[in-house]
């Protein structure tokens, strides 16, 4: 539905019909330029070039063809007068025939350029004549060349001149063809050029007429399109910005027109609805806000600019005490906010009025009121101004913030304990992010982990942990995340800035916030890095002694064995009738069954349980002479130095261990030097304490020692490495390069000595022990070596061994040496001996390891049955815990097994008991 | 110029028209009445649209001729023209305005690649001149072969056919020469046609001839027959004219000359009918160009018939003879095309002899 026009609005076209007339108008317009364009100018324009582009070739080749015609024609004149002298030039005759043919060829394969429908008729005549007569020529002169040819010199001389002839017509042919292509050229330009004079006419025209078109199109557009759209859309742009006082005149009845009035009705309505709106909105606005004071749980009070109270809420009654009736018109200040204060209140009203910039405004702040009864609260107060009309209030939105201080400052003293807890704990204490990053440690735990408390706090666990322990450490974290477990323990170690280790006992839990979320880790730490060595140091000790007990026992059966070889050997060597070869036969069966005997005595260095062999040792001639063997011995790109004390320490030992033992750390040091390097001995007196003493296995006793120092410059060693080296059979070489016994033997060597070794290495910079032995004091020497006469003697003797191979060789050797004997199978039957009365006894050789009865509980009973007969201990391994040292009160003396017949007979002449 | 169509049909409401490509003016005048006969009788209405202005200039009247069919209204193909070279200057504009043409005796090799609205009835002229270089080393037993021809499409065509076969025999050719294709002169210009000839057989001292001539040809056999008593010459199908300069010659030097003829169906019924119209209507024996033309008229006009008139169809109908539809029976022989040529055999024959 349209609405009818107004008084003022004129009767128009549409809108659409006069912008299809005027786009209709501009498009026949165009092509009627465009028209005169192309079918004026632009076809007498091609017409004048392709004519000029046809004449300049047909010109350029008549006078290419002309000139080669010219050419062949002087030449053959030439030529037929050599062929008058008899001469006739075949080649260049030749030549010719073929240059004609060939433009024979070329002019029948291509016409002139001119010759073309389009061109006209007498043009086409001049050519086509042209081209007839320049190929008659063409053919006379190929009958001239072949009259010169046969030879026929007179028909050659008639066909030249025939083709003389035939030039002149060619050439005016061709001058006619010329004079008449520039006239047709002429005559083109000519028509060109009327055709472009009368067509600028005509566009003149037509552009004076195109002007005055466009200043009326413009005029018709600016006041049938421009203007009220124009209107329209300053109308629209008021309405959209909320102004509906709006109406637009139309001035043409046309859909512009109409629009106008639809518009113009629309503002209307939307200004009626609007004020109901209005009236609308502001009834519900009051109710809103009533109930906003009533429910709200802050209180709420306006207040005007001279400070007196407007609105109080209910909970403003509740908060102050003061009712609504009585706070309004009342000035705040002198109801609520406390005596100190109102001075500045004021102060601050009244230059907010003067125009000075609130600081209270639009903030939260934190203040303290006062109640009706004269109490102060605390309070949170947000102050926003309010224009009521042409008035300015405040509304303040005001909360008892009481409980909220309350439960701050306890949270406040929580954290304190928590704080301090934290910080003089015992244990280390460190808080990690989800992230696995140090957010707080104590100083316990920075000193397990060797940094300093402020290096730790930002830095990442996984700087601090052993790579080793990085995916339990994850797979914890990740089941404590899960809530898997409640809390975690375990073991890890830290590496320390030092490249040190550190082991920890773990307890770890997750910490969640208030809303249950997980908010960071707390580990309990307890630095147990020595328990771990101590532990380490038992498990080697408890395999070196298992190790120990089963070398002792071979040692025992191998000793028992070895003696009976030993003593058949040398009985046979003083036998009567034996060959000087048997001799000595038996005396290398002898020496072969000593070496078994040193054998064996290295076997029980792994348990240190080398039967006592103690000597004077002087330690620097003990070092030197190892580090002069191994300077001879080794590579010479191993510089071997020393470094002895002054005063030289002298320990008890036995020299061939020890001698072993520094000659074994040498190898080693040489094998980690495979390019030369420097290997040093040093040596020095030092004293230990005992927590030196606790720290190496609490077996050794403080006191003085000896240091020997091997130190060299090779490989050195890792950290896992060096805990394993004296582990029996651990061996880094190649296999079949060492027996993973060197180590562990010297191991054995030193602790059989009551001392300690430490180990300092450092990967590619080398490696040192230290071995401390104790300074001797007392020193036992054992059975002179070489010592081979034998002292023979008279007497009874009871042999004692459960080794019936034993019992009889060593009857045969106490035989040899002079003396009667008397044997028994065991302890048992021994004592039965003594206590059944053999008074011919003279001394007892005891085995003390046999079945059914010791031979150190055998020794205690003949002891008490016979405390005057002498008893000698012969045995291969002794266990030590078989009665600690006081055996050897029970026994008169001891010969290690195996022994030979000197030793034999000095020890049962040294203590055979003298008879009667 | 004037170009005036010519009815052939009558009172048809829209008749197709066949262009008429032959412009010369020919003795054979009376054979297009043989044709107009034929095409009444097919039922096809049919105009033939002629060349009417034989004195208009030579050069490019083939393309004047074929700008005006191609502008013809109600064109639907052309049957010409004669001669290579202007049958390969209408067949630009044929293929460039989409209309079918079919030449009967042109024969040079360019037809076959001047475009797919082209079909020729005959084979072209490298094929010919193998024929004939083939013939003279194998029936006539030559061993020195020399050329004369024309220096256009047709005698170049034919002169490198005769090439290429004696190279593939190991021979070549001992000497070639280029006349003018004019007619045979009388006096001074009968030496402008002899001269060369005698100087060629001086310089190749050839046993065998051979003739890629027009018009020209006549006086050339002539020449040749009498100079060198024992010379073979052999006349390709452009050689014309030859009979009246044969039969002035005694029959042991005629009997030297051998012609190149399309070797037509002479047994078969329908050119048996063919001939027999021709005999009653001119009292003489059609020539095989003849039969070859009246074969191109008539078979447009069947394409006409069966594809109606619309010229992609009937070149379409026209390639698809031999190649999904039954070859067209011609007078000449079954018509069907392979890439738009038609091979046709040959045959040599000694002039009056009738073989």
């Amino acid at each position: 539905m349209s609405a009818p026009p107004t008084a003022r609005t004129r009767r128009a076209p549409t809108l659409r019909s006069t912008l299809l007339a005027v786009g209709v108008g501009a498009l026949v317009y165009v092509m009627f330029v465009v028209g005169v364009l192309v079918f004026r100018i632009a076809p007498a324009a091609a017409r004048l070039q392709q004519q000029g582009q046809m004449m300049l070739i047909d010109y350029r080749d008549s006078q290419q063809r002309e000139a080669v015609l010219d050419s062949t024609m002087t030449d053959l004149w030439r030529l037929l007068g050599a062929s008058r002298r008899g001469t006739p030039a075949r080649a260049e005759l030749e030549s010719h025939r073929a240059r004609l043919q060939r433009m024979e060829e070329s002019a029948l394969a291509s016409a002139p350029a001119g010759l073309t429908p389009e061109a006209p008729e007498e043009l086409r005549s001049i050519l086509s004549n042209g081209v007839r007569d320049e190929q008659h020529l063409r053919t006379v002169m190929l009958a001239a060349i072949a009259a010169m040819e046969l030879p026929d010199v007179s028909m050659a001389e008639r066909m030249m001149r025939r083709a003389d002839s035939l030039d002149t017509p060619i050439n005016d042919a061709l001058a006619a063809a010329t004079t008449f292509a520039l006239r047709d050229v002429h005559a083109r330009e000519i028509e060109l050029a009327s055709a472009a004079r009368s067509t600028i006419r005509v566009l003149a025209f037509w552009l004076l007429i195109g002007a005055v078109a466009i200043a009326f199109i413009a005029t018709l557009l600016r006041d049938r399109l421009y203007s009220p759209l124009s209107s329209l859309d300053r109308g629209m742009a008021r309405v959209s910005a909320g102004e509906l006082d709006v109406s637009l005149q139309a001035r043409h009845d046309d859909e512009l027109g109409r629009l106008t009035d639809h518009f113009n009705r629309m503002t209307s309505v939307l200004r009626v609805r609007a004020e109901m709106e209005k009236e609308r909105s502001e009834r519900e606005t009051e109710a809103r806000t009533r109930l906003i004071l009533e429910s709200a749980l802050d209180a709420v009070i306006v207040i005007d600019a001279t400070g007196l109270v407007r609105e109080w809420s209910p909970r403003a009654e509740a908060m102050f005490g003061w009712t609504r009736d009585e706070m309004l018109g009342r000035s705040i200040a002198d109801r609520i906010i406390p005596e100190k204060y109102r001075h500045a209140h004021v102060s601050r009203l009244g230059a907010y009025r003067a125009g000075s910039v609130s600081r209270v405004l639009n903030r939260t702040l934190e203040l303290v009121a006062q109640r009706r009864d004269g109490t102060l609260i605390p309070i949170e107060l947000s102050v926003a101004p309010l224009m009521r009309g042409t008035e300015m209030e405040f509304s303040a939105f005001i909360r008892d913030i009481t409980e909220r201080h309350e439960s701050q400052a306890a949270i406040a003293r929580s954290e304190a304990r928590y704080r301090a807890a934290f910080e003089q704990a015992a244990v280390g204490m460190a808080e990690v992010t989800r992230d696995g990053v140090f957010q707080r440690v104590n100083r316990v735990f920075a000193q397990i982990t060797g940094r300093s408390e402020q290096e730790l706090i930002g830095m990442s666990t996984t700087t601090v942990t052993h790579p080793d322990d990085l995916e339990s450490d994850a797979v914890a974290l990740q089941r404590l995340m899960r809530n898997e477990l409640p809390f975690v323990q375990r073991e890890k170690r830290y590496l320390r800035p030092d490249g040190s280790v550190a082991w920890a006992k773990l307890a770890t839990a997750v910490v969640h916030d208030a809303a249950g979320a997980p908010s960071y880790v707390l580990s309990v730490v307890q630095d147990v890095t020595e328990e771990k060595r101590l532990e380490a140091e038992l498990k080697q000790a408890q395999k070196m002694d298992a190790i120990g007990r089963l070398a002792g026992g071979i040692a025992h059966d191998f000793n028992n064995l070895l003696t009976t070889i030993m003593g058949y050997a040398e009985l046979l060597q003083y036998e009567e009738g034996v060959s000087k070869q048997g001799r000595d036969d038996a005396r290398s069966i002898a020496t072969s069954a000593r070496r078994g005997a040193d054998l064996a005595r290295n076997l029980l260095t792994l348990a240190r349980r080398s039967p006592d062999r103690r000597e004077r040792t002087d330690v620097p001639e003990l070092v030197r002479e190892v580090a002069t063997l191994v300077s001879r011995t080794f590579d010479r790109r191993i510089d071997v130095t020393i470094e002895l004390p002054p005063v030289a320490p002298v320990i008890s030992g036995d020299r061939s261990l020890l001698h072993n033992a520094l000659l074994n750390l040498a190898l080693n040091a040489r094998d980690a030097m495979p390019n030369g390097g420097r290997l040093s001995f040093a040596a020095s007196a030092v004293t230990i304490d005992a927590e030196f003493c606790a720290r190496h296995g609490g077996e050794a006793m403080p006191g003085e020692y000896v240091r020997i120092d091997v130190r060299d410059t090779g490989e050195g060693m890792s950290a896992s490495t060096r805990e394993r080296i004296f582990e029996p059979f651990f061996s880094t070489k190649e296999p079949g390069k060492g027996t993973g016994l060197g180590l562990a033997m010297v191991y054995g060597t030193v602790r059989s000595h009551g001392g300690m070794i430490e180990v300092d290495s450092v990967p590619d910079e080398g490696t040192t022990f230290h071995l401390y032995l104790p300074l001797g004091s007392e020193i036992e020497y054992g059975p002179e070596d070489g010592a081979d006469r034998l002292i023979t003697g008279r007497g009874r003797v009871l042999v004692v061994d459960d080794e019936q191979a034993v019992r009889h060789v060593v009857s045969r050797m106490v035989e040899h040496l002079g003396y009667e004997v008397e044997t028994a199978n065991d302890g048992l039957e021994a004592v039965a001996r003594v206590e059944h009365g053999d008074p011919a006894l003279d001394i007892v050789i005891l085995d003390g390891n046999m079945p059914r009865l010791s031979g150190h509980e055998a020794a205690r009973r003949i002891r008490a049955l016979r405390p005057d007969l002498p008893l000698v201990l012969a045995s291969g391994y002794m266990e030590p815990d078989a009665g600690g040292e006081s055996w050897r009160a029970d026994f008169a003396g001891t010969v290690p097994k195996p022994y030979d017949l000197a030793t034999l007979s000095a020890v049962i002449a040294e203590h055979l008991a003298p008879r009667g | 110029m004037l170009f005036v169509p010519v009815l052939a049909g009558c009172r048809a409401p829209q008749p197709a028209v066949i262009g008429d490509a032959f412009a010369e003016p020919w003795e054979g005048e009376g054979f297009m009445q043989v044709v107009r006969r034929a095409l009444d009788s097919t039922g096809t209405h049919v105009q033939l649209a002629r060349w009417s202005s034989p004195d208009a200039p030579a050069l490019h009247s083939a393309a004047d001729q074929a700008l005006r069919f191609a502008t013809t209204p109600g064109i639907l193909g052309v049957v010409g023209h004669a001669g290579s070279r202007d049958a390969i200057l209408g067949a630009k504009v044929y293929n460039s305005a989409h209309i079918p043409q079919i030449v009967p005796n042109a024969t040079s090799r360019q037809l076959a690649d001047v475009g797919p609205w082209t079909f020729t009835l005959v084979g072209d002229d490298a094929d010919e001149g193998a024929f004939l270089a083939t013939y003279a080393l194998d029936s006539l037993h030559a061993t020195r072969i020399a050329v004369i021809h024309v220096a256009d499409e047709y005698g170049n065509g034919l002169r490198d056919g005769v090439a290429a076969a004696l190279r593939d025999r190991g021979a070549l050719i001992v000497d070639e020469i280029v006349l003018p294709n004019a007619l045979c002169g009388v006096g001074p210009d009968r030496d402008v046609q002899r001269l060369p000839v005698l100087a060629s057989l001086e310089r190749g001292n050839p046993d065998a001839v051979i003739l890629a001539l027009g018009s020209s040809g006549a006086c050339i056999v002539d020449i040749l027959l009498r100079e060198r008593p024992t010379l073979a010459v052999l006349g390709a199908d452009g050689v014309v004219g030859t009979d009246s300069v044969l039969a002035a010659l005694p029959d042991d030097v005629r009997a030297r000359y051998r012609g190149v003829e399309f070797a037509l169906p002479t047994s078969d019924s329908t050119w048996m009918a063919f001939r027999a119209r021709v005999q009653t209507m001119l009292h003489r024996d059609p020539t095989p160009s003849e039969a070859l033309r009246y074969d191109a008229y008539l078979l447009l006009a069947s394409a006409i018939g069966e594809a109606g008139p619309n010229r992609d169809r009937i070149r379409e109908w026209l390639a698809s003879l031999g190649h999904g539809r039954p070859a067209w029976p011609g007078v000449t022989g079954p018509v069907s095309f392979t890439n738009g040529r038609r091979r046709m055999p040959l045959r040599m024959v000694t002039p009056g002899s009738g073989a």
